[in-house]
């Protein structure tokens, strides 16, 4: 369970992000996250994984305050976690692979589970063939993807995906909704972030509408409504 | 946990290994430190040598008046032996005096027809005296003229000497106190040289930490291969450094050799090889580690 409480946020000096904002996903929920550009949905999702701080309320995951959890805790909060990031954040000077097999080795996982999972997860999302390339080497789509990869491949407690979706085409962004659904299905909890009708028309789940920091909709199978 | 020491070694390499043309800059400072310091180690020992030389060259002579019996000058001779500082004493006694004094003004007719007329060797036995360093004769010298044996000794050739003893013993002083204090200055601008030049190739370290941290990695294990690469850095250096030093030294021995008789530093090199070896590899490696530590440290903060 993942449960938000009064969170607001303001970037220094006065970019304000979020609004109060507080709402509650439950174990095994699929929540997508929807909203304008610029309406806070990266904000909400990046302090999950304390990238940022909030400047006021807290985050609890069960029964962790997870907004109070010192520097070293940090890690362990982050290994239950996987996410997909808008800005990919891939390892500029490791390969396709080692990118992957490093979000293992940090969890302490064995050689041969790295050796079997990571081509598995790769030929999933399409990229069996790029594993020895670098990510300067790669389009944005496939970077993406490999960001999509890393976040699956040691099967967290917890998906968070941030605009998954936001520079693959239709038929890879059908294949991506498709392997979320089946992620959500295996007993992860996902939170979406998006912008992207499509997606989430055809998910079906709940939907938390975002505008201006607020949220202002929460709908249990929800369409993409502005 | 050997397999986490094993990833973060190779991933270390690797680190290493791609970043080679980057890192050319680290390890080309490493050496020039590793170099230096190496330099300043001959240097004072050199100065050591120079100094320990021209100190043994110094000495100091005890007259014994004429009448004085041998017995008395050699119980004085065991006495003086005794003491830690001397290094050598010579007894020339007044026959050897003689000799020599002879020898030495063989083709002169004056000295030699005069020292005929004579019928007693007018000549003194005497102790020469030599000590570990300069500054001890002086204590000798009031050991002889007050001690029991006062009234046996003549004269002492110090008084003459002093300016010459205590000028030399200045000099020593001198350059051993600017070698160390020359020797601080290199190495800590060699190893500010060094923290700056690892620092800034490290530069781009700087997403790739924020990254790591967001994955979960802990500290550790994020820093762990960028000292693995630092190490790396500083064991090629190293070697390098050896592959400088040692040509050098075979083509500069015998050069000082040749006007500083009595110094070797081919042979002091090859009798401390492997000190010099590790201290050339302990600096580098100490270096090159502790530098990519400092350099990343500040990254680590998401
Ligand atoms: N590091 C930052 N410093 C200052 N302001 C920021 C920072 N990051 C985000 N903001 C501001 O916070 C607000 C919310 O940004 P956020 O990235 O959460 O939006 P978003 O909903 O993810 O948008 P998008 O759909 O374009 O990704 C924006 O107005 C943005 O300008
Ligand atoms: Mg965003």
């Amino acid at each position: 369970m993942i449960k938000f409480e009064k969170i607001s946020k303001i970037y220094p000096p006065d970019s304000v992000a979020l609004k109060d904002v507080s709402f509650t996903v439950e174990k095994n929920e699929f929540c997508s996250v929807v909203g304008r550009s610029g309406a806070g949905k990266s904000t909400l999702l990046k302090m999950l994984i304390r990238e940022e701080d909030p400047t006021s309320g807290k985050i609890f995951i069960d029964d962790v305050e997870v907004t109070s959890l010192n520097r070293k805790e940090l890690p362990f909060l982050r290994r239950k976690i996987g996410a997909v990031f808008q800005d990919f954040k891939l390892l500029p000077y490791k390969t396709v692979y080692e990118n992957i097999a490093f979000a293992m080795e940090v969890i302490g996982m064995d050689e041969e589970f790295i050796k079997a999972d990571v081509p598995q997860v790769l030929a999933l999302v399409g990229l069996a063939k790029k594993a020895n390339l670098f990510p300067y080497q790669l389009s944005g789509g496939e970077k993406q993807r490999v960001g999509f990869a890393r976040a699956l491949v040691y099967r967290p407690e917890i998906l968070i995906a941030d605009e998954p979706t936001g520079n693959l085409d239709l038929l890879n962004t059908l294949d991506v909704i498709r392997l979320l659904l089946k992620i959500n299905e295996l007993g992860t909890t996902v939170i979406l972030a998006t912008h992207d009708k499509t997606v989430v028309d055809n998910l079906q789940k709940r939907v938390v509408t975002l505008n201006d920091g607020k949220v202002i909709r929460d709908a249990k199978q929800g369409k993409y409504i502005l | 946990m050997i397999t986490a020491l094993k990833r973060i070694i190779k991933s270390g390499l690797i680190r290493a290994w791609r970043n080679r043309m980057v890192s050319v800059a680290t390890v080309a400072v490493l050496i020039l430190t590793i170099c230096v310091i190496t330099g300043l180690l001959f240097f004072n020992v050199l100065t050591d040598v120079a100094v320990k030389e021209l100190q043994s060259k110094v000495d100091i002579s005890a007259y014994f008046n004429v009448e004085t019996p041998e017995d008395s000058i050699l119980k004085v001779k065991q006495e003086l032996a005794g003491r830690n500082e001397v290094t050598s004493i010579e007894y020339i006694s007044r026959e050897k005096a003689l000799e020599s004094f002879k020898e030495i003004n063989r083709d002169n007719d004056v000295i030699k027809k005069s020292l005929e007329q004579l019928e007693d060797n007018p000549l003194e036995a005497s102790l020469n005296i030599k000590v570990v360093n300069a500054r001890q004769y002086a204590g000798i010298v009031s050991f002889l003229e007050s001690g029991p044996f006062g009234g046996l000794i003549d004269k002492i050739n110090f008084r003459q000497k002093e300016g010459v003893i205590m000028k030399l013993d200045n000099i020593a002083q001198s350059v051993k106190k600017g070698g160390i204090i020359l020797s601080f200055i290199l190495v800590f601008v060699a190893i500010l040289v060094t923290f700056n030049t690892i620092r800034l190739t490290m530069h781009t370290a700087k997403e790739e930490i924020g990254i790591m941290r967001l994955v979960g990695a802990s500290d550790w294990f994020i820093r762990a291969p960028f000292v693995v690469e630092g190490v790396v850095y500083g064991a090629i250096s190293a070697i390098f450094s050896l592959g400088i030093i040692y040509p050098l030294i075979l083509f500069i021995s015998p050069r000082l050799e040749s006007f500083l008789p009595g110094i070797n530093i081919l042979a002091y090199f090859q009798s401390n090889l492997f000190m010099l070896l590790a201290i050339q590899f302990g600096v580098g490696i100490f270096l090159g580690a502790a530098s990519s530590l400092v350099a990343i440290g500040k990254y680590l903060k998401v």
